[in-house]
């Protein structure tokens, strides 16, 4: 059953690893808090303006979360969180 | 040389997506809803929600009544055209010959590569593989192999979810046998009424009639129904060409009599047919609108009592061709606007046709200037978003009224992303 669904919106810091061409998100940090990323599920693009950005839907073992970064501002955001 | 034509369509793709998106739905009833209210529509549904009989077009109280567990879920267009992206660009890699057919379905000549149907199939198998190893592991798509499109499509269609079916000569008849006349591809209730009559209940009662016996009942359509189940090709995939017209519509999932509001919605949806207009580099010498009016007042107009619901609008041809959102707009509200005052909109659809590439000419009663600053706020939409800047009537309205929205068929084309792989 859902727990909840948020859309917070917070600007995050991201730890990625780049594998050449590829960058995979690792873990982010959130309020103060680290969330170490289990699997990256999805990705896939939102058209802003001209550019796209990136979205990336991962998950831990409890929760999954929307990660969104903006090839034009280099800023990573928490877009959504889903607990179950 | 060995036609090969292969025909993939994505298993309930949107619901896919999702529980691709999602781990934690995967293997649980899940409905994508265009709106997530009770009345919502259901655009597309797990495997696991259809076992409970929650098909497309089910409302969200109706799915919740068939399967109490069922997980809802927004559409979210992007998400789906982004992924259809990454698996046609998959499909790009082994044929440039592709028609895409919607946004989870398309056509692949493989003539030339794949020197049988059998290495056909083979090379459908794996390009199954590369969507889960390269898209996502949850995704799975039906496909069809055969010589003909029809029959690629109708092999990808009637074969099992996830499985691959290579139709040809040797197989036909006993893969046709039995099997309903509206199983196939374009033959919906009328046409199969018409069989029917003429004593022919199934497909493969279909392929050994005569097509000149068909032919003097149904016309040419008589000989394409027969040509389709006897192997014989008739037009190979499709080639991108002109849409014919361009419109949107949009269900109000609020009522609201503020002519303020509705001016804007109306602004919204010129806005975003002219964009498309635009973009395609055309412009249209006909012009539809329909509204659908719940009785209970008009706009600006106290509540009255309840009465039968109606509609009001049409189509109609224009002198001077429409290129700008302001052009529709005038046209659009014309139409409706006395309309707009009998009843409590509900439903609108807008759009244009007659459409052919801009002309340049210019006119004596027109200015140029509104082209031009058409152009200019285009330039600026692209750069920065979507009504960054908006026409006047267009002012704060919400986001969320009328968002984006997507369709089943021909919706390739539509925010296309570029190329980039980065990811």
């Amino acid at each position: 059953m859902l727990v909840f669904h948020e859309q917070p919106r917070d600007k995050v810091r991201v730890f990625v690893d780049f594998n050449g061409p590829k960058v995979t998100p690792k873990a982010f940090e959130w309020a103060g808090k680290r969330y170490d990323i289990h699997s990256v599920n999805l990705v896939y693009q939102h058209r802003h303006g001209k550019g796209y950005d990136w979205y990336f839907a991962v998950s831990d073992l409890a929760n999954t979360y929307v990660l969104s970064y903006s090839p034009e501002t280099l800023e990573w955001v928490l877009e959504e969180v889903q607990g179950q | 040389m060995q036609r090969v034509v292969l025909h993939l369509d994505m298993n309930s793709y949107f619901a896919s997506v999702e529980q691709q998106a999602n781990p934690f739905l995967r293997g649980k009833p899940v409905a994508v809803l265009a709106t997530m209210t009770s009345q919502g529509c259901t655009l597309a549904s797990s495997k696991e929600a259809k076992a409970f009989g929650v098909k497309t077009g089910v409302r969200a109280e109706e799915a919740r009544r068939l399967c109490p567990s069922i997980r809802f879920v927004e559409v979210d267009p992007p998400k789906y055209r982004s992924t259809t992206k990454r698996i046609f660009s998959i499909l790009t890699q082994y044929s440039e010959s592709i028609e895409p057919y919607s946004i989870d379905e398309a056509f692949l000549d493989l003539t030339g590569l794949a020197p049988s149907l059998e290495a056909g199939a083979q090379l459908g198998y794996e390009i199954k593989q590369r969507i889960k190893d390269e898209v996502g592991e949850w995704l799975t798509c039906s496909m069809g192999v055969a010589s003909t499109r029809w029959l690629a499509k109708f092999g990808g269609d009637t074969t099992s979810k996830g499985g691959l079916v290579i139709l040809h000569r040797g197989n036909l008849t006993a893969y046709l046998k039995g099997r309903d006349l509206q199983e196939a591809w374009g033959i919906a209730g009328a046409t199969a009424a018409h069989l029917n009559k003429l004593g022919i209940r199934t497909l493969d009662e279909l392929q050994v009639t005569s097509p000149v016996n068909l032919m003097a009942s149904l016309g040419i359509r008589g000989y394409e129904l027969w040509a389709n189940v006897n192997a014989v090709e008739l037009g190979g995939l499709a080639q991108p060409r002109q849409p014919k017209s361009i419109g949107h519509s949009h269900v109000l999932r609020v009522r609201n009599r503020d002519p303020r509001f509705h001016k804007a919605l109306l602004m919204r949806l010129c806005e975003r047919a002219g964009r498309r207009l635009r973009d395609l580099g055309l412009e249209a010498q006909g012009v539809y609108a329909h509204v659908s009016l719940e009785p209970g007042g008009g706009l600006g107009l106290p509540a009255m009592p309840r009465g039968k619901a109606w509609q009001a609008g049409g189509s109609k041809k224009v002198y001077h061709p429409i290129h700008t959102t302001r052009q529709l707009f005038k046209q659009v509200w014309a139409m409706l606007g006395d309309g707009l005052h009998r009843g409590t909109p509900t439903f609108y659809a807008l759009g244009m046709f007659r459409l052919r590439p801009v002309s340049g000419q210019l006119s004596l009663l027109e200015k140029r200037k509104p082209a031009a600053l058409a152009r200019a706020i285009d330039r600026i939409n692209n750069r920065y978003g979507e009504e960054t800047i908006v026409e006047g009537e267009l002012m704060r309205l919400d986001g969320s009224f009328a968002p984006d929205r997507i369709g089943f068929r021909k919706t390739t084309g539509v925010d296309v992303a570029p190329e980039a792989e980065a990811f």
